[in-house]
């Protein structure tokens, strides 16, 4: 009997081993990295809503009890605001991987800056833990303040460029296909079996719809530019909104650019 | 004893006054008086009926008249830009409608169409965070 139950446990060990070993690893993707944030930020709020109770109760008692409270829960608070910015941080590096219209080295650039400001929270939240006094805790979080009017920018220069590069390559694609359209419409006429005037003036036409969307995407571009230039106590947001409006103008003349493709497609499917 | 004599005493009864019924009453019109000696009343209620009269036919004349004897023009209105529309076209098909190159074409710019529509300007799920960062104990 007694040999019985030790086989049972041996294999039982030995095939939970392997399966520990085998396991595929959880791919970590743009939506695991979202769900962390998502997560952070409800532990963050918990942890916000203690600190405010702790800091109410000193500032009415005054006392070293409450002091103490306090000054853990402050601790506790800056953390967990810590890793919030850092889950954040992840997600938006995520989003950027997962996007392939963003041109290479415009990703390597940023993913640069993103982990070095991974890197910065990370090494803040591990020195929170040796803060003395509530002072102390106050400095930290100047600190990470600061810090965070860098990442805001860093956030809206990528925010900024994943809708701009999409645009940029469907824009590219599109003057790929007008060219491609072209060809076929000069063949025609040198076939001289159909009649390609009113294709000619849609694609003239389109060709002015697609130079207006490059214009929008240009200011678009140095709108971005401005974003990271700006100075340290500026957020980026306002660029960041003039650089969607831009970019919804430009999506306009692209699909206006696109409505005149069809017509020029049954213009020579039909006599 | 005459009362026991049935032979000399005969009871006459009162002869019964049998009246005719009346005959059933008969609903007179109202007369129309349509002497000119009438009243004024009368005069002004002819007045009127006679222009009501008049004014309705007008109306009816210039109805019939306006609708179905005369030519409206439409209103004269500038042409519309034309733009293009995606309504399947009826006109005959050319030498090309089933070209393959002219029909690859046109599957690239229905690709194109759905990324246009799919692009995503706003992230609304990577907003920043919005966290509290005025921490003083004064």
């Amino acid at each position: 009997m007694r040999k019985l139950s030790a086989l049972g446990l041996s294999t039982f060990v030995l095939f939970f081993s392997f399966h520990m070993v085998f396991a595929e690893e959880e791919e970590f993707t743009y939506e695991k990295a979202y769900q962390d944030y998502v997560y952070m930020t409800d532990l963050y709020q918990d942890a916000h809503g203690e600190y405010l109770l702790a800091k109410a109760q000193y500032s009415q008692a005054q006392t070293l009890t409450s002091q103490s409270k306090a000054q853990l829960a402050t601790v506790n608070m800056l953390a967990a605001r810590d890793d919030v910015v850092i889950t954040y941080l992840r997600a938006l590096r995520m989003r950027l991987l997962e996007e392939d219209a963003v041109d290479i080295q415009a990703k390597n650039s940023l993913f640069a800056r993103i982990d070095a400001d991974i890197a910065w929270f990370e090494n803040h939240k591990d020195t929170i833990p040796s803060a003395g006094t509530l002072n102390d805790l106050e400095s930290d979080s100047e600190e990470a303040y600061d810090r965070f009017m860098f990442t805001q920018r860093l956030t809206y220069e990528t925010l900024s460029l994943i809708p701009y590069y999409k645009l940029k390559s469907t824009r590219e694609d599109m003057t790929a296909v007008l060219n491609e359209t072209k060809g076929k419409i000069q063949e025609i006429r040198q076939k001289g079996d159909h009649d390609v005037a009113f294709a000619e003036r849609w694609v003239l036409e389109t060709e002015n719809k697609l130079i207006r969307a490059l214009d929008k995407e240009v200011e678009a571009q140095n709108l971005v530019f401005q974003i990271q230039s700006q100075s340290s106590r500026e957020t980026g947001k306002s660029q960041y909104e003039n650089v969607l409006t831009h970019l919804l103008e430009a999506n306009q003349y692209l699909r206006e650019a696109n409505s005149y493709m069809i017509e020029i497609i049954k213009q020579i499917k039909t006599k | 004893m005459e009362e026991n004599n049935p032979q000399t005493h005969t009871h006459i009864p009162e002869a019964s006054v049998v009246v005719a019924p009346d005959k059933p009453k008969r609903f007179n019109f109202p007369k129309f008086n349509f002497s000119f000696n009438s009243g004024i009343k009368n005069l002004i209620i002819k007045v009127a009926v006679i222009v009501l009269i008049v004014v309705l036919a007008f109306l009816i004349i210039y109805y019939v008249y306006q609708n179905f004897m005369t030519e409206t023009t439409p209103p004269i209105e500038p042409t519309p830009t034309p733009f293009p529309t995606h309504v399947e076209d009826t006109k005959e098909p050319s030498l090309y409608a089933e070209d393959e190159e002219v029909l690859a074409i046109e599957e690239k710019i229905k690709s194109i169409e759905l990324k246009l529509q799919e692009i995503n300007f706003r992230d609304d799920r990577l907003r920043v965070p919005s966290l509290d960062w005025d921490i003083n104990f004064e």
